[in-house]
């Protein structure tokens, strides 16, 4: 590490797409993964992650830089979290939360798992199988019996046509 | 595609964290592979208020939960649980408390929050204090004598204690402080049978408040912890240690507590934002003191009992807000390099020396001062000289207006408003009689009302409206005014005079 030359240490990351992106050494050592392959001398040259597209890489590239800009001040980093979250379908999020636990970014983890809770939060059950393309394979009577023993669950939820 | 059912169990874990209880338990009815997934969800979260269900199949459901974890192995790190226990089911319900609490140790639970209510006073279930993993407790309405604390407490984590309305002996509630080092909020409201709370050993603690019982006699507090952030007394006595260094304190609110500026002048507070003493009393007689607050940005004095006793200059070169509520002139005077700060005095049913609120306002004058008087009685003394800007004055509009006008030489003697407008209370229509009067006397300038010498400085007044809705001040003349006063219902159009004064050297 070049840290302390002055010069800022660069890393190459290669995506399973073979994008090649390129992002300073300290903020890409968010990622324990990355850290860990750069303290055991791993980061010559290229890292690969064979398991992140070039689409998520260079999201997840876009939130390293923004998060290590910002000094120890908890609030901010979470409003830049919530930010750089809110307008994210959950194609995405899935995509994100995947990365996240390869990558072993727990707070990136933690705040993509949050949102994707949040978008449940007091969802009707179809709502949330339709968001989620979940498909339904109880028998009438077995979903009203599930139903049945989780009444309480259902109060105060949103309504909705197929619920 | 169906990626959330496909996603790994540790990321599905941990999205099903951030779920809400409720929310977790429905996703049992999504599809059969979902029926039991909510249950790799490592927090549990029980609250008798937000289940909708009657308290046997809130009972039950808790219990079944609870076991199915243990019988299953399932990893549980958090559970929260919210219950009364003062219903039918009263004694059920603390039986199985004295069953749950064993299991989460047995499954080595990380951390639990327990909050339990009673109204009348049984003694709180003993178990509480053998949760190892409690970090928060909130409990109400218990009695916490021997039976309910034992000697040995085992929750030696905790971080966050609330008590309310529970009735605790001041030797079992230091055995607890004693026996819980962490903890870092602690909270007590109107506990009977605390006659003292000593907490300097809580090395940890950030957050402070006390609330004390309105029967009883006052509660004396010992507390200096340099971790302290925030502290809050309302009807308590509270000593501070002679020379005690308040490093990290931020917001200091006392209401109803007695010498708490005897003791806070030898202490030092480098952090102090806030301060606020609220019916307060107690000060050392005929003395004058210096303090300083090096963070201090909001002060305010409310109801002080014996401050026309002492002379205080308050070193505080950050102030950004100064107020001051009381039924004397307080002779206290703030040093600051603070160039944009306000300063609001409002003197109520208080005898009027123009001499010392002269001393008042130009010890206030680098601040843009808001003052107001409401139903005073004049001490007539001189000796006064320069009068003080002041950004507005409003006084009681129900005030005899035969002696007004002399009132208001008086005043404009002492200081020299920007605005004039009235307290905001209305007897029968006395706002609309008291802004007819200062219309005569400052717009059209009645003779006979001011002193000549005060119309030689006024160089023009106009009256200003605005509707309660409104944001800007707009010029009106009289006919105006009456017109809308009378016509609004509820909230009512209000006036100011505006007024310029010509320089005086």
């Amino acid at each position: 590490m070049a840290a302390e030359t002055g010069t800022p240490t660069t890393l190459t990351l290669k995506s399973n797409d073979d994008e090649l992106f390129s992002v300073a050494e300290s903020a890409a050592i968010l990622s324990v993964t990355i850290r860990n392959m750069v303290e055991d001398g791993c980061a010559g040259g290229v890292i690969p992650l064979d398991n992140v597209d070039g689409k998520t890489l260079a999201s997840v590239i876009t939130y390293m830089n923004g998060i290590s800009a910002i000094p120890a001040d908890e609030e901010k980093k979470k409003s830049y979290r919530d930010k750089f979250l809110s307008d994210k379908d959950f194609e995405t999020l899935a995509d994100m939360v995947l990365a996240a636990n390869y990558l072993n970014m727990s707070c990136l983890m933690d705040a993509v798992s949050a949102k994707i809770a949040q978008v449940m939060e007091k969802k009707s059950v179809g709502w949330v199988r339709r968001k989620f393309g979940i498909e339904n394979d109880y028998t009438p009577e077995e979903e009203a019996a599930v139903k049945e023993e989780h009444k309480w669950t259902f109060e105060g939820v949103e309504t909705d046509d197929d619920n | 595609m169906d990626r959330i059912s496909d996603l790994p169990r540790d990321i599905l874990q941990r999205i099903l964290y951030f779920v809400s209880q409720e929310d977790a338990v429905r996703t049992s009815v999504l599809s059969k592979s979902w029926r039991y997934t909510w249950r790799i969800r490592p927090n549990l979260d029980f609250s008798e208020s937000t289940f909708k269900g009657d308290k046997r199949e809130f009972l039950s459901f808790v219990d079944n939960t609870l076991q199915q974890y243990r019988d299953q192995r399932l990893c549980l790190d958090e559970f929260h649980l919210r219950i009364s226990l003062d219903d039918y089911l009263e004694y059920e319900s603390a039986s199985l408390l004295e069953e749950w609490i064993p299991i989460l140790t047995t499954m080595g639970v990380k951390e639990s929050r327990l909050s339990i209510c009673t109204v009348d006073h049984n003694d709180m279930p003993s178990v509480v204090f053998q949760a190892e993993s409690l970090q928060q407790l909130h409990v109400e309405g218990f009695g916490m004598d021997r039976d309910a604390v034992p000697t040995i407490i085992l929750s030696k984590h905790l971080k966050k204690l609330r008590l309310r309305r529970v009735h605790i002996e001041g030797k079992i509630f230091q055995e607890i402080l004693s026996s819980c080092p962490l903890i870092e909020t602690m909270h007590v409201e109107k506990c009977g049978g605390l006659r003292n709370i000593k907490a300097n050993n809580l090395r940890r603690l950030k957050d402070f408040s006390f609330e004390g019982h309105n029967d009883l006699e006052d509660c004396s507090i010992e507390i200096c912890p340099a971790s302290l952030e925030t502290i809050k007394i309302n009807r308590g006595k509270i000593s501070f240690d002679k020379g005690a260094e308040f490093r990290n304190l931020v917001d200091l609110d006392l209401c109803v507590v007695e010498w708490p500026l005897l003791s806070m002048f030898s202490c030092e507070f480098p952090s102090l934002k806030r301060l606020t003493l609220y019916d307060c009393y107690g000060l050392n007689e005929e003395s004058s003191r210096w303090c300083r607050f090096p963070s201090l940005e909001f002060l305010k004095i409310f109801d002080y009992c014996g401050f026309e006793e002492i002379q205080i200059v308050i070193d505080a070169p950050n102030i950004l807000y100064f107020e001051y509520r009381g039924n004397c002139i307080p002779s206290i005077s703030l040093v600051t390099n603070s160039r944009d700060w306000k300063s609001k005095i409002y003197l109520c049913e208080c005898p009027l020396s123009l001499l010392k609120l002269n001393e008042l306002l130009k010890s206030l004058s680098q601040s843009k001062i808001f003052l107001m008087i409401d139903n005073p009685y004049l001490i007539l003394d001189n000796g006064y000289n320069k009068p003080v800007s002041v950004e507005s004055l409003n006084l009681d509009c129900g005030c005899d207006l035969s002696y007004f006008s002399s009132f208001l030489n008086d005043v404009f003697c002492i200081c020299r408003p920007r605005n004039i407008g009235y307290c905001n209370n209305d007897y029968g229509g006395s706002v609309m009689q008291f802004v007819g009067f200062m219309w005569r006397i400052l717009i059209e300038r009645e003779s006979d009302q001011l002193s000549q010498l005060v119309l030689q400085d006024l160089e023009e007044a106009s009256m200003e409206i605005k509707e309660w809705y409104e944001e800007e001040w707009h010029r009106a003349p009289l006919s105006e005014f009456l017109i809308n006063h009378v016509r609004c219902e509820g909230p009512k159009c209000q006036s100011r005079f505006t007024l310029k004064w010509r320089e005086t050297s």
